[in-house]
């Protein structure tokens, strides 16, 4: 018998290790070439038409061979902060321009001067290239551009609207009856920027400080509220997805989205694409312009080779085939001439060609990067609960200027004697802590115990070893984080500064979260325990039929990925078009502008994905309950409820209990639900100290504040651990208690 | 028969399952027409299963499907194999610092995983294993041993302790009596755990995500969340897929099923 315990964990180990070997495919047939590795984050035409360019170009090519890797668009910033610096990413990429400035500050990507030359230059399409320059230097060559512009329905707007007069009077014309004029995503700033800057609004000043509450901005947000309360030619809550869809369905007359659209968008549908209108001054809307280049990796082995891969994607060739198959607005302005204008993408994507005249590039400074969603934040307050927009631009203002400060002042200093000090204080601790558990128990009689219990340490051990390295060392490392502040890949020692600045209250509202996250553990785990109880009850009755297809149903919901379960729920509480205010009757009800309705549908969200775990755990201890105690208490004529309470809910609490510790757990550190479903929505006020530490590490700060965000979770770690050692205590209490 | 008592048994599961299921019917319904009806209840649509065809044939899905059938199965294995001694030691045997050791279990899912990805890579980098496979799997073990060895503490508390009792007297070894004796009847326990275990890794995102660059290494939630790019979100083939990704669980808790249901009759003998 124990042969066979070993000879299974030796099959499991080799299952592991064998297929561990060749990850990565050998090179195809001994290719001498050397490999370049190119990442990109397109998909569907854009996708192919460069994929395909790449499989030509790797057949005619002698001096090296390139291997296309699709990254998830969802992980691809990350990967490549991550990445690069490790020596494990790309050579060359293609991402939006934006987050240059990180990337310079962290030496993630190099400068590309060289192949950004006077020549080249002049090919391009003028009012890109300002785009890719940071500090001075150019970082990435130019290979598309997108931006919004104005798409239409020509059977319901035949004329392309040339002024927000025009604009709003064939939106009104056609919006009622379930359909809209406008629809767009008003509560996102990049949507909203074409009417901030065509009102004169800026984001920063010429001192790169920014001033987001200026009376031009606020003017243009009091227009988006017009559009959208006032004459309400727009839809609450639209999302990227609404809006073509509403479009294809002959449902929207106009939108406001970008060239991505053009894919789902042209079946079915009359459609034209002209550059956004002009105000009552006559001067034009002004959409962000993102720039899309190819970046060399500041880590690349073989800068030369990956230079010559850069200008071959920014070539002729390339630059042709992501135009015309792959429908994407390219950077080089030869390759405009190859278009056909018979075709049936030519007049949309030459719409998009004339409105970059009118676009200005987003800013790539890291600045930048914290402007996004306080913007949004105060478009959300504006449009959805209707204050005046002054309000909420002002903190918007506030704290974009706290951060840009903070860029501006630099790292806190720290000291390397304080970070001495801190590892020699730990060490004595953790030493401490040894020599105390010795001195209590003596050496002898551990050594002693130990022989006595070997067997049972050694069953103990396996999993101990596992853990110790992959649990509690990255525990370390994270603990440890928590002491140090992040600024563009360096951490400077600052001691406890980020716990004393989390509970003093100064920046965060750590205090007010962290309510919210008992309240929303608390209602959660009742829920689930409750449910779980009573549909477990359900099933075990004697004479139920379809049992086992009934606890498949049950159980289902919880096998579904958690991140879908959210993403389908979110989509059923939009106020126009979800299922849940259609079959309740509560039209344009907007559960995510109060704090208790956005707290609610995250509930319901997560009373779905809960309640299955804890009724398989009950139905499992019902079956251990004794029948014959049943009977014995209804031969004493006890109740249905005296049953309940008297048995089956004691013999139940030993098996429930660690669920419930374990369900507690989980919930309050359960992230995708609040993330996804409100998102933090009204105002970050339904966000729990998860996703608060997950906004500190990839929302604000200066390249993210990890320092910050690992103390958080530190934090939420010592609560965890207290709490679940008290529920242990009286646990243990209570089965003593018990006979 | 009283078919009014037997209505009264059945209906209140049907209206509970009717609930249950209904973000269910919705996601496969949604699947099934154009995005463009997704969000309006009252267009006419023409059911396709195109989004299926979509997904299974020009996504590489069916290799995702495959690679997680193989990383789920081994983590599956894996941490049955570690936590059911672990389990029978807390729950039977005697040992100092069994508190530490169920804390130390427990404390694996206290620290938040946003803050445990970025260290987890440096460990599994400096090892060798990130974008390989088992640098996928022992992260799931670790992460999936808590809810398992929990779950295992308690099904074996629960069994009869004569029967050990009899074997040791019968001078049967601990490993032994815990191999032909406990496993056996735990046998339900164990299909519970493993199930358990199985899904987790089946839905993880955030680790497979962070740690896999290689397209052979894609796991279905990553591969779900390829579907998606900048702007573009194809509903109907998120949702088949999110569908088509749900069917093998369903069909591995309807097989698990059984096992369940045979292990609770022996269980049912003792009382």
């Amino acid at each position: 018998m124990a042969e066979r315990l070993v000879a299974a964990v030796l099959v499991a180990v080799a299952l592991l290790v064998a297929p561990g070997a060749p990850a990565q495919e050998p090179p195809a047939d001994d290719d001498p070439r050397p490999e370049l590795v190119l990442w990109h984050a397109y998909r569907a035409r854009e996708q192919e038409a460069l994929e395909r360019f790449v499989v030509e170009l790797n057949q005619r090519e002698t001096r090296f061979r390139v291997t296309v890797l699709a990254v998830p668009y969802d992980a691809y910033l990350d990967k490549i902060t991550a990445a690069i610096p490790r020596g494990r990413g790309p050579d060359v990429f293609v991402a939006a321009h934006d987050t240059i400035g990180d990337w310079a500050e962290a030496k993630t990507i190099d400068t590309v001067d060289d192949v950004l030359d006077p020549p080249m230059i002049a090919q391009l399409q003028p009012g890109l290239v300002p785009a890719v320059l940071y500090r001075g230097h150019a970082w990435g060559v130019p290979l598309a551009f997108k931006s919004v512009a104005l798409w239409r329905n020509t059977s319901l707007v035949p004329e392309a609207p040339t002024t927000l007069a025009e604009l709003e009077a064939a939106a009104k014309k056609n919006t009622g009856d379930g359909r809209y004029g406008l629809v767009y995503e008003n509560r996102l700033f990049y949507f909203h920027a074409p009417f901030l800057f065509g009102m004169g609004g800026r984001i920063f000043d010429d001192a790169g400080r920014p001033t987001l509450d200026r009376p031009e901005n606020v003017a243009s947000v009091r227009y988006a509220q017009r559009l959208a309360r006032e004459i309400a030619v727009v839809p609450q809550e639209t999302n990227g997805a609404l809006v073509t869809s509403l479009f294809v369905d002959g449902k929207a007359a106009m939108i406001l989205t970008g060239p991505w659209a053009l894919g789902e968008i042209g079946e079915g549908v009359p459609v034209a694409v002209s550059p956004l209108p002009r105000t009552a001054d006559g001067k034009p809307l002004v959409p962000f312009l993102s720039v899309e280049a190819a970046f060399i990796s500041g880590k690349t082995q073989r800068r030369e080779l990956a230079v010559e891969l850069v200008r071959a994607l920014a070539g002729a060739e390339c630059s042709r085939r992501r135009l015309v198959d792959g429908a994407q607005p390219v950077a080089l302005r030869a390759a405009w001439a190859t278009l056909d204008d018979a075709s049936k993408d030519a007049p949309m994507l030459r719409a998009f060609l004339a409105q970059q005249r009118d676009a200005i590039p987003t800013p790539n400074s890291p600045a930048m990067k914290s402007v996004w969603s306080p913007f949004d934040l105060a478009l959300g307050a504006a449009l959805g609960q209707g204050v005046d927009p002054q309000v909420p631009l002002q903190e918007a203002q506030a704290k974009v200027a706290a951060v840009v400060q903070a860029i501006e002042t630099g790292p806190q200093t720290g000291s390397s004697e304080g970070f001495a000090i801190f590892v020699v204080v730990t060490a004595l601790l953790l030493g401490g802590a040894v020599v105390f558990g010795v001195a209590r128990y003596g050496p002898a009689r551990l050594v002693r115990d130990a022989a006595a219990q070997k067997a049972a340490y050694l069953y103990v051990a396996p999993a101990m070893l596992g853990m110790a390295l992959l649990v509690f060392v990255p525990f370390a490392v994270g603990i440890g984080m928590g002491f140090f502040e992040h600024t563009w890949g360096s951490y400077t020692f600052v001691g406890l500064e980020n716990f004393r600045r989390i509970l003093a209250g100064g920046d965060s509202r750590f205090f007010a979260t962290l309510g919210m996250t008992v309240l929303w553990t608390a209602s959660n785990v009742v829920l689930h325990v409750v449910l779980g109880v009573a549909l477990a009850l359900l099933l075990s009755q004697a004479r139920l039929r379809f049992r086992a297809l009934y606890r498949v149903l049950f159980i289902v919901p919880w096998a579904v990925p958690n991140y879908i379960t959210a993403l389908i729920w979110k989509g059923m509480f939009h106020p126009e078009l979800g299922a849940i205010n259609q079959a309740l009757h509560l039209p344009g009800f907007s559960w995510m502008n109060e704090t208790w309705s956005a707290f609610l549908a995250n509930l319901i969200t997560n009373t779905w994905l809960g309640f299955p775990f804890m009724m398989v755990i009950a139905l499992g201890g019902l079956t251990s309950i004794p029948k014959d105690l049943y009977e014995a208490a209804a031969l004493d004529g006890a109740s249905a409820w005296r049953r309940f309470t008297s048995i089956t809910l004691p013999l139940l609490m030993p098996t429930l209990a660690p669920a419930i510790v374990l369900g507690t757990v989980w919930t309050f550190n359960m992230f995708n639900v609040i993330y996804l479903v409100s998102g933090g929505a009204p105002q970050g006020s339904t966000d729990i100290l998860i996703t608060e530490a997950f906004r500190w590490a990839f929302e604000r700060g200066q390249g993210g504040a990890f320092g910050y965000a690992a103390a958080y979770s530190t934090l939420v770690f010592l609560m965890l651990v207290g709490y679940t050692t008290a529920a242990n205590r009286v646990a243990a209490k209570v089965a003593e208690v018990r006979p | 028969m009283n078919v009014a008592a037997a209505l009264s048994r059945a209906l209140p599961p049907l209206v509970f399952a009717a609930l249950a299921l209904m973000p269910l019917l919705w996601c496969v319904y949604a699947s099934l027409v154009p995005d463009a009806a997704l969000f309006d209840a009252t267009a006419a649509v023409d059911l396709s299963t195109q989004s299926y065809v979509t997904v299974l044939f020009e996504r590489a899905f069916a290799r995702a499907i495959v690679s997680s059938l193989i990383v789920a199965a081994m983590t599956t294995c894996l941490a049955l194999v570690l936590a059911a001694p672990c389990a029978y030691s807390l729950a039977r045997l005697e040992m100092r610092g069994k508190a530490l050791v169920l804390g130390a279990v427990m404390a694996v899912s206290m620290f938040p995983q946003v803050s445990i990805v970025g260290p987890l890579f440096l460990v599994l980098k400096s090892i060798g294993l990130i974008d390989t496979r088992p640098g996928l799997v022992l992260p799931y073990v670790t992460f999936a041993l808590p809810l398992a060895v929990w779950l295992l503490v308690a099904f074996f508390k629960e069994l009869p302790r004569e029967i050990e009792d009899a074997a040791r007297m019968d001078g049967a070894s601990t490993l032994r009596t815990l191999v032909s004796i406990i496993l056996p009847i735990a046998l339900p326990g164990l299909a519970t755990t493993g199930i358990f275990t199985f899904v987790y890794c089946w839905n993880e995102l955030v680790f497979a995500l962070s740690f896999t660059v290689s397209p052979e290494l894609r796991t279905v939630p990553v591969a779900i969340t390829m579907l998606r790019g900048q702007h573009q979100v194809p509903w109907n083939q998120i949702l088949a897929a999110s569908a088509l990704a749900t069917l093998p669980l369903a069909l591995l808790v309807l097989v698990a099923q059984r096992w369940i249901v045979k292990g609770l009759v022996a269980g049912a003998v003792k009382g």
